[in-house]
């Protein structure tokens, strides 16, 4: 199959890492904009949505496989888990929830959403030709590069927040950075 | 919880320069990783039990 060709399972996945894209920049803007440091249980949510990055992004690079989509679902899997516990710890009436909300809904509840559209839109780019997917164009390249620094800004954000260990239940500041500020003295 | 973000970044890495066997190794430890620090955080960190 021919590089670049158009093809409507190569679109989707272009559409699906956009979308993994803008999910993760939002978080990024709430942290670095809006002073929200993520929690545990977010940075979790994050790392599963990269999961699904990959695999979309494996599909770019090589072509589409049963192997990449399956490495995708397991993490919006995984995603999922992660999310509806986060929505079962602040479901009881009263409570405030963690955070802050968009359009109404917490973060965490509209992770949730994301993980399930991202399954049932990887089940349905399977069921499409596999042709066509690989694509080295300069929007695939665009949007990969756009993915790789989001995962590079990740690693930094948490190793200035965490440290090596855990993270704090409710963070207020960048324990990491803190520390390492103590250690080296400036 | 560093970690499996450094994982996936070596991942996206090796997808970059085209070693999909590598990324598809790290891409598992990501998962492995991720699945690791929710059960630390379920039953150890909350005191809730899965």
């Amino acid at each position: 199959m021919r590089a670049n060709s158009f093809s409507l399972a190569g679109l989707g996945n272009l559409l699906a890492l956009l979308a993994v894209n803008a999910s993760l920049s939002y978080a990024f803007f709430d942290q670095l904009y809006l002073g929200e440091l993520p929690c545990p249980l977010c940075l979790l949510q994050r790392v599963a949505y990269v999961l699904i990055g990959i695999a979309l992004m494996l599909n770019i690079r090589f072509g589409a496989h049963g192997a990449h989509y399956g490495w995708g679902i397991l993490g919006a899997v995984v995603g999922m888990a992660v999310s509806l516990r986060q929505i079962l710890l602040h479901v009881m009436p009263g409570d405030a929830g963690f955070g802050n909300t968009f359009l109404e809904l917490h973060f965490y509840t509209w992770a949730f959403v994301g993980f399930f559209c991202l399954i049932a839109a990887q089940a349905i780019l399977m069921m499409l030709p596999s042709g066509g997917v690989r694509n080295h164009g300069w929007f695939a390249k665009a949007l990969v590069i756009w993915f790789i620094l989001l995962v590079l800004a990740n690693v930094i954000s948490t190793l200035l927040e965490c440290g090596i260990g855990p993270c704090a239940d409710d963070p207020v500041t960048y324990d990491g950075f803190l520390w390492l500020r103590q250690r080296i003295g400036f | 919880m560093f970690l499996p973000f450094l994982t996936a970044l070596i991942a996206t890495l090796c997808v970059w320069y085209e070693r999909r066997i590598l990324a598809l190794s790290f891409t598992g430890m990501t998962l492995i990783l991720l699945l690791v620090w929710f059960q630390f955080h379920a039953t150890t960190h909350l005191n809730i039990s899965l």
